[in-house]
């Protein structure tokens, strides 16, 4: 495909994952993002054949670049603390960086796309992180546990932390901005309460 | 590939009436047939019920023939 078109399909694609936080996927359609793309609806069908089809090819895009961001200078045989301080690394980053992604994945995990995007996207990326948490279970770093538990002490106060950062506001509309010192404050007693 | 092409891709894009599910049940069986054509869609979703024709062969006015054979309204968008 010529550079023009890749330029114009990056452009479209970054029009209709503003477009969809927007409006939500019920208030979408392929003319609105003609609209707002400044080109026109036979343009736009060029690419996809219809909405389901232009949001599923969008989030496995997404998915696959996110997925690499967050795997990125990550070894699931490091030390614990050594690989979940690059988790929060690549994780922060990507989140405030990207956040109509990251919004845009909020989206998708409450919607009827959920499972297109997460049985098949992530696998690499679910395979590193559940062999991470069982190399530092077997090395006697920390308690066994179900996944779901490591991950909402693991990660969850991370989330938190940048949606407020994302929205601008703390607890009771409180103006709020992160910074790193709160970010690795955190890490310290996250590390604390998961290492044994 | 041809440097001088709108749409590298082998893609054609219509507008038409086909507007329910019987209409392109209706459609479907002169569409499938032709081997000039490896994928076709039909958004009936959207107002202008776009039809998206992947052909390597097929030139607008073939599909837009083919469609009105059967009745429907077929205009290319561009």
């Amino acid at each position: 495909m010529r550079s023009r078109d890749i330029e114009k399909q990056l452009l479209v694609k970054q029009k209709a994952i503003g477009l969809m936080v927007q409006v939500g996927f019920e208030g979408f359609s392929m003319n609105k993002l003609a609209k707002a793309c400044g080109i026109s609806v036979g343009t736009l069908y060029i690419y996809y054949k219809d909405k389901d089809d232009l949001i599923i090819q969008i989030a496995e895009e997404e998915a696959r670049r996110m997925s690499s961001m967050m795997l990125e200078n990550f070894d699931p045989e490091a030390g614990f603390a050594e690989g979940l301080k690059q988790q929060w690394k690549n994780r922060s980053k990507h989140m405030m960086e990207n956040q109509q992604t990251a919004h845009f994945f909020e989206q998708l995990r409450s919607s009827t796309y959920q499972s297109v995007i997460y049985e098949s996207f992530f696998e690499e990326f679910k395979v590193k992180m559940g062999r991470f948490m069982k190399n530092a279970i077997k090395r006697g770093e920390i308690h066994p546990m179900p996944l779901e538990v490591y991950w909402s002490v693991a990660f969850a106060p991370l989330y938190n932390l940048v949606r407020f950062h994302n929205e601008g506001r703390s607890i009771g509309g409180a103006s709020f901005v992160l910074t790193q010192d709160m970010i690795w404050q955190t890490f310290d007693l996250v590390l604390k309460a998961l290492k044994k | 590939m041809d440097g001088s092409s709108i749409n590298p891709a082998g893609v054609l894009v219509f507008k038409t009436n086909i507007s329910t599910q019987h209409d392109k049940d209706n459609i479907s069986p002169l569409l499938d047939a032709d081997n000039s054509i490896s994928d076709w869609h039909v958004d009936l979703d959207d107002c202008d019920k776009v039809l998206r024709v992947v052909t390597c062969r097929l030139c607008a006015m073939d599909v837009i023939e083919l469609v009105n054979r059967k009745g429907y309204l077929c205009i290319e968008l561009f």
